[in-house]
């Protein structure tokens, strides 16, 4: 089992300012939210303005100790429909989903470098909802294949999937010469090829049309050793992707 | 398959080292549970067929959105069409119970003053006929639709079927054309296909007085020649 530790933090908790945190509790407390405010039910045209108060999304913050495949998730019973954001150390979004989970639920899947994040769940009409976050360490994709420089393309398919990284499948280029290389990737007829480089965890590059023709293509400075592609349709349909590495001249 | 992990729940602490340091395990099993808050709704009644502002200004560093919605359907959304970030929303409604929704764009607490204001009728800056000749107006600079827009009264002497055209005379200029009749939009706005490009559409026309509302969609200053001409067959 990978070694990781995920700090989660639930947002508000935080600020009562005691000098001694209390001790850490199998059970989460009640989330933080604005003390119960009654608001206008009611505005009329031409009247003055009113006063309304919003309340804070819950949110949480986790330390990511070891870089990898990190899935999100927030589930709400139906018709809740939980929005769900996931925000680096500084608040940026980097990425937000709504219906990734089953049925209208929210699911996230990102690479993550060790760090500090924030994830935030809302529901996606303003409406009131009871939501579960929880956070995953994946395991990785299996390589299908493994693609040097210069080869003949190679014919990678990936399957069809309620979701991006249910449609995505991955393969491992190997470079033994230093230099930058054109990754390409070109679907078939009825898809179009998405790929993303990795290389220890880490996001290099991504392309989905980049090349002529819709081909994706990525031109890559790249070191000796051993990278990961993943790839997809970019929507999610089943395709079949033919796949070249090659020097850029 | 998932991997189980340790998620290490901090109760009072901070900073990220503070987390890590001080947090104690949970199993995956144990996902975290909360409530959302619904967002403040309040209901506005109109009474006639008339456009109105919505305003929502928040206070402090807070970005107001809000929502107009009528039973399930939303009516228009906006984030920052207001001063700053403020939200603001003019739209043309029917008789009928609505809902105004506001919310803060990055769903933190917020304090925002929300009102609803007749908007004051725009002074039409052309009368034209249906008769095909082109009169050409100035958009104005404005930094949301509305103050963007100036209105040209068409008179339709003969109910039929109509080609309007707005043409851009700079090619940075996206026109868009709203019909409005007795306080009602009649049909979607009518758009081209990008900066430089004609914004038509044929339309079947009552005999009578419409407002051509017209603006460039980027909020500059441009000219269009608006033409309304006769058409043969169906829209």
């Amino acid at each position: 089992m990978r070694r990781l530790a995920l700090a989660l933090l639930l947002s508000g908790c935080c600020t009562g300012g005691s000098s001694t945190p209390p001790p850490p509790s199998s059970v989460a407390p009640p989330p933080s939210t604005v003390a119960p405010v009654v608001n206008p039910t009611t505005i009329t045209v031409g009247a003055a303005p009113v006063t309304v108060v919003v309340a804070a999304a819950p949110h949480w913050s986790f330390v990511v100790e070891t870089a990898g495949e990190y899935e999100i998730d927030a589930t709400a019973p139906a018709p809740q429909n939980v929005h769900l954001a996931l925000l680096d150390e500084r608040g940026w979004s980097l990425a937000s989903d709504g219906d990734s989970g089953d049925g209208t639920n929210a699911r996230i899947a990102m690479f993550l470098r060790p760090g500090t994040y924030s994830v935030r769940a809302s529901e996606e009409r303003h409406l009131a909802a009871d939501v579960e976050v929880s956070a995953t360490a994946l395991d990785p994709l299996p390589s299908l294949a493994t693609i040097t420089p210069g080869m003949p393309p190679t014919t990678v398919e990936s399957p069809a999937g309620e979701w991006h990284r249910a449609a995505s499948v991955e393969v491992a280029i190997t470079i033994v010469t230093a230099g930058t290389y054109r990754i390409s990737a070109r679907g078939g007829l009825e898809c179009t090829s998405e790929m993303e480089l990795r290389q220890d965890a880490g996001v290099l590059a991504e392309s989905s049309n980049g090349g002529p023709n819709g081909t994706a293509q990525i031109d890559q400075p790249m070191q000796p050793g051993t990278y990961s592609l993943r790839l997809r349709d970019t929507i999610d349909r089943a395709c079949t992707h033919s796949v070249t590495v090659a020097p850029v001249p | 398959m998932r991997r189980q992990l340790s998620i290490a729940l901090v109760l009072l602490a901070l900073t990220g080292t503070a987390l890590a340091q001080t947090a104690g395990a949970l199993t995956m099993d144990a996902a975290q549970s909360a409530h959302i808050a619904a967002q403040p709704s309040v209901t506005l009644t109109i009474d006639r067929p008339q456009e109105i502002i919505v305003d929502a200004i928040a206070t402090d560093d807070r970005d107001a959105e809000l929502r107009l919605m009528q039973g399930e359907t939303i009516v228009a959304d906006d984030s920052d069409s207001g001063d700053g970030t403020n939200a603001r929303i003019a739209q043309f409604v029917a008789p009928g119970s609505y809902q105004v929704i506001v919310w803060e764009r990055q769903h933190r607490e917020m304090t925002s003053s929300v009102q609803v204001t007749a908007a004051p009728p725009l002074t039409p800056v052309a009368t034209m006929a249906a008769d095909g000749a082109a009169t050409t107006v100035t958009t104005l600079e404005g930094d949301w639709a509305r103050a963007a827009s100036v209105e040209v009264t068409l008179n339709v002497a003969s109910a039929g079927n109509y080609v309007i055209t707005g043409t851009p005379a700079e090619p940075d200029c996206s026109p868009e054309l709203t019909f409005i009749r007795g306080m009602r939009v009649d049909g979607a706005p009518i758009v081209g296909t990008g900066s430089g490009a004609a914004a038509t559409a044929t339309r079947a026309l009552d005999a009578g007085t419409y407002t051509l509302r017209v603006r460039n969609w980027w909020g500059h200053a441009r000219h269009v020649a608006l033409a309304v001409t006769p058409a043969a067959g169906r829209p």
